[in-house]
């Protein structure tokens, strides 16, 4: 049995998607205390890592000329970026005890640095264009050792947290390679963030 | 003749930048930074049109100061060069715990942060220039698919430069409408500028060049305004 590792659950999204989990015979354990779910032992091997560190402010809806809320910028920057960095640091012994080496991170196809049209929410697009690129940085080091990586977005506004939920587990627990049904593709060297409609970002 | 507010300008490329533009004529304002770096007075010595202003991009009073003076000074702006940039070496080694986060923090606030913050302070100085010129010094650090290839550097410079480009991206999506133009630039690897004004040899290029080459850059009117590109010193555009 494999075992999932959640940050947290701090929506209906995340707790679909752990229910998922556990209905898939995963064991599915929660760092963050979660009534209701099993808590990690000291030493135990996780196989799958799921940060759902992913913090948009209501006071980061400013636009540069309405003002640049420095505070909301530091304090999106320190939820999404610093506190995910120390997760990763803190459960990287667990996850090289285990098998399966996948790490995942929540993110929004709105942060993409190609892609973005946004005018507001300085602060969580900032803070998570770092941290995709703290991710790269990290998937080089840790592919090399058998890691494999998924960014996702749950497109929140658009996507119900129960289909949201299912594409997050297809998109999570599948090898990459097969997605096009050709064994000899094999993507997962390659960093992409996906949405909850199956579609492909830039960075 | 236009005036100028250039960061970082102790050395490096911001100090050939503001001999590139007094030579153009500008009136340049200079962000001082470095106490023990004297090659912008040397140059002040040279020439009246050069402002030494201190100023450390990662503290917003300093900002605001910094704006003041140059509202106080001449009452507007016409070209903005953010190059003022927090590098060095980190300890941010997964296998080598604890990582220094706050590290990533300072060079978010100083790269990231700053820039953003000095923009939106400055706008009011910059409303009534004809020129309205934003340019930001970036790096190919900031192009996350290109960090493919790249597991030299610890992870706050890029972190901090793919967060700035972010911030300019969407300064573009709000102040292009309002006749803002903007430059992206990434000018290599430059020589180091020691404190008594020689280069080291280590390093490609020579910063007078890059300055000169930037300069022209970020002063020539473009036919593709609405695109936001990164540029380098071949005049080539890079990824984001």
């Amino acid at each position: 049995m494999q075992t999932i590792l959640f940050s947290a659950l701090p929506t209906d999204f995340e707790r679909k998607l752990a229910g998922i989990f556990a209905k898939e015979d995963f064991r599915v354990v929660v760092a963050e205390g979660d009534e209701g779910w099993q808590t990690l032992q000291p030493g135990e091997a996780v196989d799958i890592f799921i940060d759902t560190t992913d913090v948009r402010l209501p006071e980061d809806g400013f636009t540069l000329l309405d003002g640049v809320r420095a505070d909301v910028i530091e304090r999106t920057f320190r939820k999404n970026v610093l506190h995910s960095m120390q997760l990763l640091e803190k459960y990287l012994p667990n996850l090289d005890a285990g098998q399966g080496k996948r790490l995942c991170w929540l993110s929004d196809a709105n942060a993409s640095l190609n892609a973005t049209r946004d005018t507001q929410g300085y602060g969580y697009n900032m803070a998570k264009a770092a941290l995709h690129q703290f991710i790269q940085k990290v998937s080089n080091k840790l592919t090399p050792r058998g890691y494999s990586f998924r960014v996702f977005d749950p497109l929140r506004e658009e996507v119900s947290p129960e289909a949201a939920a299912g594409a997050a587990f297809h998109y999570i627990t599948r090898r990459r390679g097969t997605e096009n049904h050709d064994p000899r593709r094999d993507d997962e060297n390659n960093l992409t963030l996906y949405d909850a409609q199956g579609r492909a970002h830039p960075w | 003749m236009p005036n100028v507010l250039i960061t970082g300008a102790d050395r490096g490329l911001g100090l050939s930048l503001c001999k590139e533009y007094l030579q153009r004529g500008y009136t340049v304002f200079a962000g001082k930074f470095m106490a023990d770096y004297t090659l912008l007075e040397d140059l002040r010595a040279q020439n009246e049109r050069l402002h030494i202003i201190w100023l450390d991009v990662g503290e917003s009073a300093s900002i605001e100061n910094a704006v003041q003076m140059i509202e106080r000074t001449v009452g507007t702006l016409d070209a903005f060069i953010s190059n003022a940039a927090l590098m060095g070496r980190t300890k941010c080694d997964l296998y080598d715990p604890p990582m220094e986060v706050e590290r990533a923090w300072d060079s978010f606030r100083v790269n990231a942060l700053g820039p953003l913050l000095l923009t939106e302070k400055l706008l009011p100085l910059m409303e009534k220039s004809p020129m309205k010129r934003l340019c930001y010094v970036s790096s190919e650090v900031a192009c996350i698919a290109l960090m493919k290839y790249r597991c030299d550097e610890p992870f706050p410079y890029p972190m901090s430069k793919a967060g700035m480009q972010m911030g300019v991206r969407m300064m573009h999506n709000e102040l292009y409408e309002r006749g803002y133009m903007f430059r992206l630039f990434h000018p290599g690897w430059m020589k180091f500028r020691n404190a008594d004004g020689s280069l080291t040899e280590i390093a490609m290029y020579d910063p007078d060049d890059i300055g000169a080459i930037a300069a022209r850059y970020f002063e020539k009117d473009l036919y593709d305004e609405h695109r936001l590109v990164m540029v380098d010193f071949n005049g080539y555009e890079w990824p984001f």
